[in-house]
This record gives C-alpha cells, sequence and structure tokens, in this order.
C-alpha cells in the first residue's frame, strides 16, 4: 500500500542532489588543511549558516517521521516538542551558555567538562556520547532503510549501505565543513518537498475548517485540537496524556534544556561561527524554523488519520502511524514534487547520520585520543585519525543498523538509556559555569548519580512497580529526578569537597577573570544592525511562541 | 580579540578558517539547486495533465511548487550577487 512509482523524472531529481552533496564534499576537501579544518570547519562560518545547519542537524528523518506519528497519536499538543520543548531552550543556550562556550575556546562539550572538571567527567561524558552517536547514526540507517524498502522496494540492506556510503564520502572527504553546508541544504531539499505535502494534504480534505471538523469527529476528539486544553493536574483528558506541570518542567525545562544546552552535535555547529556574536546568533536564528517546523509535520499526521482508513489501528490490518508521510507522498503528490518530497526524505536521513558522524569523529579525536591515547602526535596524525574515525563510525553504524533489524526493541531501550543520560547534564553544566565552589568531584559525582537516578525511574517504571500514566509522562519524571539529583548531590559533594584550583575556574566561569584579564559575564555583543542582537531576536522568537500557545490553546 | 588559548592545542589561523567559504559561496549553490528543481518543475507543471492534477486534490502542485522554488533560489542568488564575500560588514565583539 506504501509502495511509490516514482518516473524517472523523479529519479533524476534524487540523483541531482546526490551529485550536488557529494561535490560539496569533494570541493571541500580542498579547504581542509589541518585536523582543526576537518573537525571544527576552522571556525568560520557566518550565523545564518550555523544557524540553519543547527536546525537541520536535529531535523533527521525519525523525528520528522516521529513528530508527524505524534501528530496522529497525540494531535496538536504535539506542538510541545516545539514550542516548549525546543525554543525556550534555544534562547537560553543563544544568550546565555554560548558566550561561556565560544570564550572557553573548547572545541567540544566534554572538553569543557575536562576544563572545568577534569578527567573522570571529561571521559565518562566523551565515551558516553560518542557510544550514543553511533547507535543513533545506525537507528537513523535503520529507519531509512524501512522506509526505503516500503517505498521503493529496495532492500534493506542495499538502502543502509548506499546511504552510508554516501555520508562517509562528503564527510571523509571536507569533514565538518561540508557536513554543515551539506545541512544547509538538506534543510531547503527538506521544506521542498513537507511544504507542498502540507498544502495538498489540507486541500484534500476540504480545508483547514473541514480538517478541524473531522479531527474533532474523529478518535482524537476536540482536545486533539489543542495544546494545552485537558491538562489540568489529576484530570488530564488531552491525547497527549501528561498534565502542564510534567509539560512544563519535565519536557520545557529538564529535558529539553539537557538536549539543546548540551548535545555536542547541535553545539558543534554554534562552535563553529566565525565569532562569538555569530554562535550566539547561531540557536537564535535556528529557533525561526523551529518554530514553524510543527505546521509541516503535524498537519500530514492529523490529515493521515482522518483521511486513511484504520490509521494508526495495526490491530484491524491499517497503517502505523510512522506511516503518515510516507502514506501521504504516495497518495498526493504526483511525479515531479514526488521526486522532490522523496529526496527530502533522503536529505533528512543523511542530516541525521551526518550530524551524527560529523560530531564523533570531533569527540573521539580530541577528546579520547588527544588527551589520553595517543597524546603529543603531530596535527596530521589527528588529522588522520579523524578521517579513520569517520569511516569506522560508518561500518559500526551499519552495523547496529542490521541489528537494529534483528532486535528494534533493543534499539528504542537504548535511546530511551540515552535520554537518562542527557537529562542531569544541563545541571552539571549550569551549576559548573555559575557557581564559582562547583568542585571536580561534585560535577562528577552529580552527573553520576543522576544519571542512576534517571536509570532507576525507568527500571521501576519498566517494571511496573510504579506508574506515571504514559510513556511521555514516565520520561518527563524520570528526567526530572536525573536533574534534581544531580543538582542535590552536585551541591553535597563540592560542600563536603576542596575548592576547585582557581586555574579551573579562569575565564570560564560566570566573574571569574580568565588569563587575559577578560572576565566572562552575560554582556552582550555590540551590534550595530537589529537583526544582529542576540537578545532582540531571542525575545522576538520567545514573543512568537507565547502568541501561537495562546492561539492554539 | 584575545581569548584564552589551551596550550598544546592548535589554533586555527585566519587564513586557513576562512578557506572552505573563499572555496565557494554556498548561496550560489541554494540558488542553483533550488533554481534547476524550479524550472523542472514549472515545465512539469506546465504539462500536467486532468490526472496529476486531482491526484494532488485539484491544486497545481507542480507549477506552484516551481515557482516557489525559483523565487528562492532567485533570493539566495541576488543575495550572493548583491553582497559578495569579502565586504562583509566589521562586527564588534567583546
Amino acid at each position: 500500500m506504501l509502495r511509490l512509482n516514482p518516473g524517472w523524472l523523479d529519479y533524476t531529481l534524487l540523483a541531482l542532489y546526490f551529485v550536488v552533496v557529494l561535490g560539496i564534499g569533494v570541493v571541500a576537501r580542498r579547504a581542509v588543511g589541518t585536523s582543526a579544518d576537518f573537525l571544527l570547519a576552522g571556525r568560520s562560518l557566518p550565523a545564518w549558516v550555523t544557524g540553519l545547519a543547527f536546525v537541520a542537524a536535529n531535523l533527521g528523518a525519525t523525528e520528522i517521521i516521529g513528530m508527524a506519528a505524534n501528530g496522529a497519536e497525540y494531535g496538536v499538543a504535539t506542538v510541545h516538542y516545539y514550542w516548549i520543548g525546543a525554543v525556550p531552550a534555544m534562547v537560553f543556550l543563544g544568550i546565555v551558555m554560548m558566550p561561556f562556550y565560544y570564550r572557553s575556546k573548547v572545541r567540544s562539550v566534554p572538553e569543557f567538562l575536562r576544563l572545568r572538571f577534569g578527567n573522570y567527567t571529561h571521559v565518562l561524558n566523551a565515551i558516553v556520547f560518542a557510544v550514543a552517536s553511533v547507535l543513533i547514526a545506525g537507528v537513523n540507517l535503520y529507519a531509512l532503510a524501512i522506509v526505503l524498502n516500503a517505498l521503493l522496494g529496495w532492500p534493506e540492506f542495499l538502502g543502509i549501505v548506499v546511504s552510508a556510503a554516501v555520508v562517509l564520502v562528503y564527510i571523509g572527504f571536507g569533514g565538518l565543513g561540508s557536513a554543515i553546508y551539506g545541512e544547509v541544504l538538506q534543510f531547503f531539499v527538506i521544506l521542498a518537498g513537507l511544504v507542498p505535502l502540507a498544502i495538498v494534504a489540507v486541500r484534500s480534505v476540504g480545508g483547514f475548517s473541514a480538517l478541524a471538523d473531522k479531527v474533532t469527529a474523529s478518535a482524537l476528539g476536540e482536545e486533539g485540537l489543542h495544546a494545552w486544553q485537558g491538562t489540568g493536574v489529576g484530570d488530564v483528558t488531552n491525547p497527549i496524556g501528561a498534565n502542564w506541570v510534567s509539560i512544563v518542567l519535565g519536557l520545557g525545562f529538564v529535558l529539553s534544556f539537557g538536549y539543546w544546552t548540551t548535545n555536542f552535535a547541535e553545539i558543534q555547529r554554534a562552535l563553529s561561527a566565525k565569532d562569538r556574536s555569530a554562535s550566539q546568533r547561531t540557536p537564535l536564528i535556528a529557533a525561526f524554523p523551529k518554530i514553524l517546523i510543527p505546521a509541516v509535520t503535524i498537519i500530514p499526521g492529523l490529515v493521515a488519520l482522518i483521511a486513511i482508513p484504520n490509521f494508526g489501528n495495526e490491530g484491524a490490518g491499517g497503517l502505523e502511524y510512522n506511516d503518515a508521510i510516507p502514506a501521504l507522498i504516495g497518495q498526493l503528490l504526483p511525479e515531479g514534487v514526488l521526486g522532490i518530497a522523496l529526496t527530502g526524505l533522503f536529505a533528512s536521513f543523511m542530516a541525521g547520520v551526518a550530524a551524527n558522524v560529523s560530531s564523533l569523529n570531533t569527540v573521539v579525536t580530541y577528546d579520547l585520543l588527544q588527551p589520553y591515547l595517543a597524546k603529543g602526535r603531530s596535527d596530521r596524525y589527528y588529522l588522520n585519525a579523524g578521517r579513520v574515525v569517520t569511516a569506522v563510525g560508518v561500518v559500526i553504524a551499519i552495523f547496529t543498523a542490521l541489528l537494529a533489524a534483528d532486535f528494534n526493541n533493543i534499539m528504542t531501550y537504548l535511546q530511551s538509556l540515552f535520554g537518562i543520560f542527557n537529562a542531569p547534564i544541563f545541571a552539571t553544566f549550569i551549576l559548573g559555569m555559575f557557581w564559582k565552589r562547583t568542585s571536580g568531584w561534585g560535577g562528577f559525582a552529580g552527573l553520576l548519580t543522576g544519571v542512576l537516578a534517571g536509570a532507576l525511574v525507568f527500571i521501576l517504571a519498566e517494571a511496573g512497580a510504579v506508574d506515571f500514566g504514559s510513556g511521555i509522562a514516565t520520561s518527563f519524571y524520570q528526567a526530572g529526578a536525573a536533574f534534581l539529583v544531580d543538582v542535590v548531590v552536585t551541591v553535597v559533594v563540592s560542600l563536603a569537597t576542596a575548592k576547585p584550583e582557581p586555574e579551573r575556574l579562569a575565564g570560564i566561569v560566570y566573574g571569574v577573570p580568565g588569563a587575559d584579564g577578560v572576565v566572562p559575564t552575560l554582556r552582550q555583543p555590540k551590534e550595530r544592525v537589529w537583526y544582529r542582537k542576540p537578545v532582540l531576536l531571542g525575545g522576538l522568537a520567545l514573543a512568537l511562541t507565547v502568541v501561537l500557545n495562546i492561539v492554539f490553546a | 580579540m584575545s581569548e584564552p588559548v589551551q596550550p598544546g592545542q592548535p589554533q586555527t589561523t585566519v587564513e586557513t578558517g576562512s578557506r572552505m567559504q573563499r572555496l565557494f559561496d554556498l548561496r550560489y549553490v541554494i540558488g542553483a539547486l533550488m533554481g534547476v528543481y524550479g524550472i523542472v518543475l514549472v515545465i512539469r507543471g506546465l504539462i500536467d495533465g486532468p490526472e496529476e492534477l486531482a491526484r494532488a486534490a485539484g491544486v497545481s502542485i507542480n507549477l506552484w511548487t516551481g515557482i516557489g522554488l525559483l523565487v528562492v533560489a532567485a533570493i539566495f542568488l541576488v543575495w550572493g550577487i548583491t553582497r559578495p564575500l569579502g565586504i562583509d560588514v566589521e562586527e564588534n565583539i567583546d
């Protein structure tokens, strides 16, 4: 039922995209002379490029397909993943945290932990990140293979190997620079496919008011059209299945701040910006497309729910929620736009894999090889190491993808586990950046016990010992527990251990001058034109989010 | 800009730093790809028959998407031509 019949024109449009992306990689190779060029893109990119790459790195297909699925399952309340679960954290990153990251001249997020807390915290974080990156890249590859299999009839193995090979070629040649240029291009191709799909989808059910009437009459009901109605504490009737407190604190605060402000695959884009102001504007520029993307994911999800018989009801032989976008592409798009949408799907899968691989090679080279495993080699050595790690990472990701094909449930659990690792780390960073007293042992103990606390809640919920009502609510509580334990343990252990040495704080903690006499503060860069002022951009993004939340309340 | 440099860690110099950008201007790449896609879709849209129209709920979607892509392409090409690389307005950082 999902099988498409692309014409030669569709395949030509897809092939053209591959040629351009590979071309970027080959040309970018000439820009790579040092390991820093390969792994950091030479810190030379303008803010609009890093900003669009920032949003595209998160626009992997598991995200697009998953959010359309959420749209069909939970309705309009899915916007919480964008407006509460992303925008505030992105604004916070741009205005508060990015100045600290950029000023410290770190080349990765784990490296900041090394400067501030020492080697234990650093190694713990670097290894977890490296393992998670490879596995998540594998999950993305596997998801791509399933879609290719359903849409085009390609064998899963072929889909995995072909897409991995393309990613390997353009990142292996050009490194982070070509990954970022590729992501910006992917951003436009993804939207060029999704925007027409959303427009045709709404027209096919008779316009927006007909869509709303039909959703109200569907299993979602009236509250499927509202983000906040029916989320009262103790009286949750909204399909999202969580009350407003756990939405705001769990999703909006703990989960989203943990992901957006410390995930290196994202921060790396901002670190490659050409100056501090551009690095601050990276997540702020990204916030605006992020605010609008739900229009092209949730709307197709809702249309699929009402237009496809038995949608989401696999027991009755219907399609599963994840098929929303592929099924609508097949039903609604004629030759031509069909090719663009197919290219957009490919582009989004590759964006996800590329972001993971290009951050993996930096962390392995600069955070594991250079400081510990292969100290004091020439820059040439680290450049080659970066290339080798890229290749090895892609190969492991292929095996992970093949493994995922056999053990799908295991991969779901693994992803939940990485969610556990992500949740407490924001607490460690914010205490490290703003509280001078946070000691190395405090940071390490807090991070470790925070992870354990999150894992404990996860295991108890899986075993049925505690019940939070829904899977989403469980992940919110799990993240909340991890965060609280991290804060408490970090503070207690820091007070019980010796004060950190002054050189651990210089130039990277609020109010402590660096070796050059510059005191890190939240003073914002002076910019002459309004669209370069970080606070103004962040304020605009937040204001727009508030208005949209009221409109869709 | 004077910021702390970690000992033993190579920092990029200005020359290597801007190499990627000097090699090619991404705005032209976006403009060219979107432009080609736009032209192809507009032509395809003009020869679309009733079958294609019916499939897309009566919307001439190839034509409209093509026009939209041409507008995006034009914006990037005009931006690239009027503000070539290298004359970027200087920014003040602390």
